[in-house]
């Protein structure tokens, strides 16, 4: 998140509980992967802890050779 | 980056505050035990309180509040007495559990004393410090971590006091990778400014990858540097952060506790707690005495002091800002270790408001005759040899560091890899 940016935050709620992860209680770290940015998440109620990513475009798998599409 | 709550949350010490909570779970060392054979008696500031330490005259430590609950004197010139200290100003009494003794000019028969108690905390020696417990009863046990036990060792121990929130200094602890530049290309600079030679520092070694394990005592680090592999001792072994304060730093021949002392939202306490491990051959005297120093942080020009391994930490850590705004900041990668352990402390201070025991609170003494942590014996593939580096850390401004070098041979002074 760049300057000027810094109040929008892509994550808010527990995915485990739907409890606010904005709570001081609980820990919602942002980093950055690349172009990708990254959550870091501990809900301080259910205690679920991940990264969730957020993404901007998605790169699917190639068609194997010789498949008509 | 954090939000400002979350940041405030993590980073504040004072009494009823979310941290503060949790690190009165611990005890904190507060002084060398050579100090108070000096003087009796150290003013000491500690996750917020002012405070004063005493060795009385049947030689025993108290900790009291610094101000007379007569009219505020400081205790800090209190006149140590065979039963506890006594205030200068008026001769009023002490214990250790605060109990006022004696007020000399009062009535006879008065019961006023009775009436007086200031605040009062334990107080216990181990490996030379004295260490501080200001939380809940009962008390948990001091821990016996090995280096503050071990019998092979010389000592010296070194303290500073460094203008900064003590959550950013334990976040360098957790940051791998400012070896290579902050100690590393950041020294090359200074030396090639002087014409030393600079090849092979082995500090600025590349990081090819870094690792982060919890343990029962806090984080294990782990790297692998450029010509590595996991099988060198800095991935395979690698060295822990201690929950909540302390970095255990070295190799096989010299052994550092960094112990960071939160005394107030905006200042840290910092011990160097170092242990020169005695090779067999050597001989040194059983009452070797622990040497104690303080470490400048700035010259005479008001300049960080820079041209050795702490003080670029200590430039660092300071240039954050007192209290660093997260809100701000712009985290990568190489910062995951970073996050893993503000989750630890976020985790840790949920646990003390619910008045559970925290990680590294101990109460089981079968557990704590001595901890033994894990450490690299061979760091930076450099061949154990870091004490040959020990001008280069705060050890320089240890007052017998020559006397110690010179019990441990060989005696090159330059730490360089093959």
């Amino acid at each position: 998140m760049m300057k000027g940016d810094a109040k929008r935050v892509g994550v808010r709620y527990c995915p485990g509980c739907g409890r606010l992860l904005e709570d001081p209680q609980s820990l919602l770290n942002e980093y950055w992967q690349g172009t990708e940015t990254v959550y870091f998440c501990w809900c301080f109620t259910c205690s679920w802890t991940g990264e969730i990513v957020e993404k901007t475009h998605v790169i699917a798998s190639e068609p194997a050779e010789g498949v008509v599409t | 980056m954090l939000s400002k709550v979350q940041n405030e949350r993590l980073t504040r010490v004072g009494p009823g505050t979310p941290a503060g909570r949790l690190l009165r779970n611990y005890w904190f060392p507060v002084a060398a035990v050579s100090e108070l054979t000096k003087r009796p008696t150290k003013k000491v500031r500690l996750l917020g309180e002012d405070l004063v330490l005493y060795r009385d005259r049947a030689g025993r430590y108290g900790l009291l509040a610094e101000r007379c609950p007569h009219r505020s004197a400081t205790l800090a010139y209190g006149i140590a007495e065979n039963e506890g200290l006594r205030c200068m100003y008026h001769g009023w009494l002490f214990d250790q559990q605060g109990r006022c003794l004696e007020q000399p000019n009062e009535p006879e028969d008065s019961t006023f004393k009775d009436r007086i108690k200031t605040t009062a905390y334990r107080v216990e020696e181990l490996g030379g410090l004295l260490f501080a417990y200001l939380g809940p009863e009962p008390a948990p046990l001091l821990p016996r971590y090995d280096l503050f036990i071990r019998q092979e060792a010389i000592r010296t121990i070194g303290v500073a006091v460094v203008p900064a929130n003590w959550l950013q200094i334990m976040e360098n602890s957790l940051d791998p990778t400012h070896l290579e530049w902050l100690h590393g290309r950041y020294f090359e600079q200074l030396w090639q400014l002087e014409g030393r030679d600079v090849r092979n520092w082995a500090f600025s070694k590349h990081h090819l990858k870094i690792g982060f394990d919890l343990f029962e005592y806090g984080i294990i680090k782990r790297r692998v540097l450029v010509g590595q592999t996991e099988e060198n001792d800095d991935w395979a072994i690698g060295h822990p952060v201690i929950f909540p304060n302390m970095l255990r730093v070295g190799d096989g021949a010299l052994h550092t506790f960094q112990i960071r002392v939160p005394m107030d939202d905006t200042h840290t306490y910092h011990v160097w707690y170092s242990c020169f491990i005695k090779p067999e051959h050597v001989q040194v005297p059983d009452d070797y005495p622990i040497s104690f120093y303080t470490v400048p942080i700035q010259d005479e020009n008001g300049q960080y002091i820079t041209d050795y391994v702490d003080g670029q930490d200590i430039m660092a850590w300071a240039s954050q800002g007192e209290i660093t705004d997260r809100s701000i900041e712009h985290l990568g990668t190489t910062d995951k270790g970073i996050i893993l352990y503000r989750k630890l402390v976020q985790q840790e201070i949920a646990k003390a408001e619910r008045g559970e025991d925290t990680m590294c609170m101990l109460r089981d003494p079968a557990k704590n005759q001595c901890i033994e942590l894990p450490q690299e014996r061979d760091k930076y593939s450099a061949h154990a040899s870091m004490f040959k580096a020990a001008r280069e850390w705060n050890t320089r401004y240890a007052p017998n560091l020559e006397e110690i070098l010179n019990f441990l041979t060989p005696r090159e002074t330059s730490l360089a890899v093959e």
